[in-house]
């Protein structure tokens, strides 16, 4: 019979150990440890064993260093301590030195640590809820001839028919948007936004805690609302919400039948308010077209391809005309399809535009953990340059240490604990920097990232990265100093030459990264201004927009005059649905005047439906044919790219017959103008095709659109809502500028250009700390030299032309390396995800070179004064 | 020379070693004061107090279990000398007539 194998207690721990306790008090303290792991292992399991033989064996370590005689810890703890006051004792010595170091190397933790806090964040997006790795989001992407469209929402029956249909999915739970509403509590109103349509599953997919009531049958019941905290807070305030009514849209009282805590930041479910999903269905738009519903499906990830497989398979038997593969392949089109996504994955992995909450960029992620860890190793350099650099001053010290007997390991864990030292006491002022900087940092990223939200495995990485980079930073010179020979250094020669060659590759680097950091945040920020001063086909200054839904009825067009009487308004107008607001109204078409033997083809166009003065109030310009008369004379306005797209040179009078479903009041369907392309999506889609259309007075539309003079905006905007105010009496005035609608759209990248623009500056300020400081090394190591230069004439702009020239090469070289480097990364990658983008210009690296170039001479001439002052008798006495 | 004091932890240790009689090594004087303190103590501490506690000669120690198969490990046992209870019993005597001078009213909820 084998005797069962008893897991063994922690090596590492039994190591450190055997390292620092004498004998006789090892071998006693590891009876006590190992009778107490064998009883732990018995009685309590592995892991709170292991977990009590660590805690001890590190209280055993910290009795002996801080307390413990002599006799019971072997000499390693003695010299431990002695390393310790060493390093003090010369970290006091140089001060200016000491604090350059630690000023780097803080700069590069905090940066770092910054960025890990902000990426872990980012990564950790709806991975709270249980099985969130089986939870997936259905999408669509729909291709058809006019482009392709991606949508988050899907048809009603869509989950649960693939629930009947295909017995790998385990459930669904399904999301309807609410849109914005009203809501009113006794003397309280408000547009709420986040609201949802849930259904009973709702809670099974998704973790948020419930603080009170039922959340099961207020999913059934049509009459019930969930809401959050902070909601029953803003309407309530002290009193238990529970039973209480909110009216919504003044009609649909909803009875509050249970409390959520808020969603976390880390979700995309940012909802205020759940209310039964079961009146949508009742709705009855159930049709395949129509795509009221996030639908989420519970999966197993091993099931992930089947279900995909599966899920084409019925859309090509149900759905063969428009969406079927036969049906894209006639024409030429890449298939329409579901996409099945991870929850967790959405965040950062979307590409779709509209998302229920604003997404990030998994591609930034690498991006910015790259940049830290980069910063993190600029610091490293600094620190080994600036030692390797100081070694001269410390030969002596080396000789004598090596003359009593330091072996050569002794020598590098006396340096390596300097350098331990000198990172530790940069992380404590790391992270009391960071608990400054957050609140700002916070506030310009738009989230909330604090120390207590991280999870626990980050401090083993700030742990790691300590021991990392003592390594990375303090190996190289701990290892270069003791290897003087001994003789040597007694008398106070240090090797020279050696090393240089390292420094030089080490500057070269340093300034490789910075200058790919400046090459790539100018031309990301160039984009950006491109991309927000853009002529995008109207004008989005001092135009602002009104909801109007519904409210104004039959006084819509008082109102509107109302407004126009207004003498700072200059014109206003209505229209279906607003641009760049990622929503849009895309019509099948099926009719086009002398294309009839296509009319099989499905096109498709975006339409709005508008008030007569439109074009003049948005600023847009007629190209050919007329804008819409006011006599009555009703007809399309249609887009270049619509012209472009049907091939016709001569638009203007030609017929169009929308399909069913489509604007159905139209008496005439004649185009009667062209209006120049504008850009209604994100810069980073090309102009989808478009027609306008005068609105029937039957249907009212969404928003009021008015342009302001530009003086006394705040009087005109007062003006406005005193005349909202009597035509509407219970509900909230509220008003948009397009051009914070337009901003808003380029946040992530207006972000990322701004948190670019810091960490390249830091980079860049930790590289001229170090060539800073080593210069300062260069010119006293060579005094001597110069002095002998001094004497014979030579001025100072020469002697510092000579600093000089030692950091130019170096400086050139990484350009060399950078240009292309951030060539390839900005164009290549970042550039082609927008439609419309620059040029790079050859400045940007120029100014890179010369900027670099320039801020080093700078550095290095600072300098000049000591050669100036410096007495060449002084330096040339000694010899 | 400077009068040698007594901890509070020291003395809780010191009387353990003494309960604990022939059977006072680290694993059993950890078990015995976690029982009654109703805390977890750490090693490291334990043996601050037991090393201390031998530095003043309150408690002798003597080395005992060594085995060939646990590879040189032995138990360090302790005993309690008579300078300990001494010790012990010094304080205790201290805090005794400390306690009885307490003013009647403050022990009354004592119930004693």
């Amino acid at each position: 019979m084998k005797p069962e194998a008893k897991p063994s207690p922690p090596r590492l721990a039994q190591k450190l150990l055997e390292w620092f306790c004498s004998y006789d008090f090892l071998q006693t303290a590891l009876w006590d440890l190992e009778e107490t792991y064998e009883k732990d292992l018995l009685k309590r399991g592995r892991r709170p064993a292991v977990l009590r033989y660590w805690k001890d064996t590190i209280s055993i370590l910290f009795h002996l260093y801080f307390k413990g005689k002599s006799h019971y810890s072997s000499n390693r703890i003695a010299m431990f301590k002695n390393n310790f006051v060493i390093s003090v004792r010369n970290f006091r010595k140089d001060r200016a030195y000491s604090l350059m170091n630690i000023l780097g190397l803080t700069a590069g933790l905090s940066a770092f640590i910054l960025i890990s806090m902000f990426v872990s964040h980012e990564l950790s997006y709806d991975r709270f809820h249980n099985d969130y790795e089986s939870i997936h989001r259905m999408s669509h992407e729909r291709n058809v001839p006019m482009g392709s469209f991606e949508f988050t929402r899907v048809s009603m029956s869509i989950g649960p028919m693939v629930k009947e249909k295909i017995p790998e999915v385990e459930s669904y739970t399904r999301l309807g948007t609410k849109g914005q509403v009203i809501v009113k509590a006794g003397d309280k109103v408000f547009y709420e936004s986040n609201g949802y349509y849930a259904e009973k599953s709702f809670f099974d997919f998704f973790n948020f805690p419930v603080l009170a009531g039922d959340v099961e049958s207020a999913l059934n019941d049509p009459g019930a609302i969930i809401i959050t905290e902070s909601l029953a807070n803003k309407y309530f305030g002290d009193t238990n919400p529970l039973g209480e009514v909110l009216i919504l849209n003044k009609n649909d009282p909803k009875r509050v039948a249970a409390i959520v805590k808020d969603p976390p930041a880390n979700t995309q479910l940012q909802f205020q308010f759940l209310v039964s999903l079961v009146p949508l269905e009742r709705r009855g738009n159930a049709a395949f077209s129509q795509t009221p519903c996030i639908t989420y499906l519970k999966i197993r990830p091993a099931d992930y391809a089947t279900v995909v497989a599966k899920i084409d398979d019925l859309k090509n038997e149900h759905f063969p005309s428009n969406y079927g593969d036969a049906w894209s392949e006639k024409r030429n089109l890449k298939p329409s399809v579901f996409n099945l996504q991870p929850i967790a994955e959405i965040h950062l992995e979307s590409r779709i535009d509209t998302e229920a909450s604003e997404t990030g960029d998994l591609r930034y992620m690498y991006i910015f953990s790259a940049i830290g860890l980069v910063i993190l190793i600029i610091a490293c350099v600094n620190y080994t340059n600036a030692a390797v650099a100081r070694s001269i001053n410390r030969t002596r010290e080396v000789g004598v240490r090596k003359a009593i007997g330091a072996t050569k390991g002794a020598l590098v864990r006396l340096y390596l604990a300097e350098t331990f030292l000198y990172v530790l006491i940069s992380l404590v002022l790391s992270l009391i920097a960071i608990s400054g900087l957050l609140p700002g940092f916070n506030q310009f990223l738009d989230k909330e990232l604090s120390f207590s939200g991280l999870p626990p495995a980050f401090v083993l990485l700030i742990a790691g990265i300590v021991l990392v980079i003592t390594f990375l930073s303090g190996f190289y010179p701990a290892l270069f100093l003791s290897r003087f020979s001994t003789v040597n250094a007694l008398k106070g020669k240090s090797p020279r030459g050696r090393g240089r060659l390292l420094k030089k590759g080490l500057i070269t680097f340093q300034f490789l990264i910075a200058q790919i950091l400046v090459i790539v945040t100018i031309i990301i920020q160039s984009q950006l201004s491109f991309l927000l001063n853009k002529d995008i086909g109207y004008d989005r200054e001092q135009l602002i927009y009104i909801p109007a839904k519904g409210e104004l009825d039959e006084h819509y067009a008082a109102f509107k005059n109302d407004i126009n009487a207004i003498p700072s308004v200059t014109s206003s107008t209505y229209v279906s649905n607003l641009l760049n607001n990622g929503d849009m109204t895309a019509y099948p078409i099926n009719h086009f005047e002398g294309l009839e033997d296509r009319s099989d083809e499905q096109f498709w166009a975006n339409f709005y439906r508008v008030g007569e003065s439109f074009i003049e109030t948005m600023g847009m310009e007629i190209v050919e044919g007329t804008d819409f008369q006011s006599d009555g004379q009703k007809g399309f306005i249609i887009n270049e790219q619509l012209s472009r797209q049907l091939g016709w040179d001569d638009p203007v009078g030609k017929i169009v017959k929308p399909q069913k479903g489509g604007p159905a009041h139209l008496t005439d369907n004649t185009i009667v103008g062209v209006v120049r392309d504008f850009n209604d999506q994100s810069l980073k889609s090309e102009i989808k095709p478009m027609m306008m259309v005068i609105s029937p007075d039957s249907i009212i539309p969404s928003y009021l659109v008015a342009r302001l003079s530009p003086q006394e905006m705040s009087r005109t905007i007062s003006s406005i809502e005193t005349v909202w105010e009597r035509y509407v009496d219970d509900r909230p005035f509220d008003f948009t500028f397009y051009d914070d609608k337009f901003n808003k759209e380029y946040n992530t990248e207006i972000r990322l250009g701004k948190m670019l623009s810091v960490f390249a500056a830091m980079a860049i300020g930790i590289s001229i700390l170090g060539i800073l400081g080593l210069s300062a090394f260069m010119v006293e190591e060579r005094m001597k030299e110069f002095s002998i230069r001094k004497v014979l004439g030579a001025t100072i702009g020469q002697l510092v032309f000579i600093v000089n020239k030692g950091f130019a090469l170096p400086i050139l070289m990484s350009f060399a390396l950078a240009a292309p480097l951030a060539y390839y990364w900005a164009v290549d990658s970042w550039l082609q995800s927008f439609a419309y983008r620059i040029e790079v210009d050859p400045w940007v690296f120029a100014v890179a070179v010369l900027g670099s170039l320039l801020l080093t001479f700078l550095t290095i001439s600072y300098h000049s004064a000591k050669l100036k002052r410096a007495n060449p008798s002084r330096y040339l006495a000694s010899d | 020379m400077k009068k040698m004091t007594l901890g509070a932890f020291e003395e809780l240790v010191l009387l353990t070693v003494g309960v604990l009689k022939d059977n006072a090594y680290g694993v059993t004087i950890r078990e015995e004061l976690e029982e009654n303190l109703q805390k977890d103590i750490s090693l490291g501490a334990l043996y601050a107090a037991l090393q201390r506690l031998e530095d003043k000669g309150w408690v002798d120690s003597r080395v005992g279990g060594i085995t060939e198969k646990q590879g040189g490990r032995r138990k360090q046992y302790y005993d309690i000398t008579e300078a300990g209870v001494r010790a012990l019993h010094e304080v205790k005597s201290l805090r005794n007539q400390l306690f009885d001078r307490l003013p009647l009213p403050k022990v009354k909820f004592l119930d004693l």
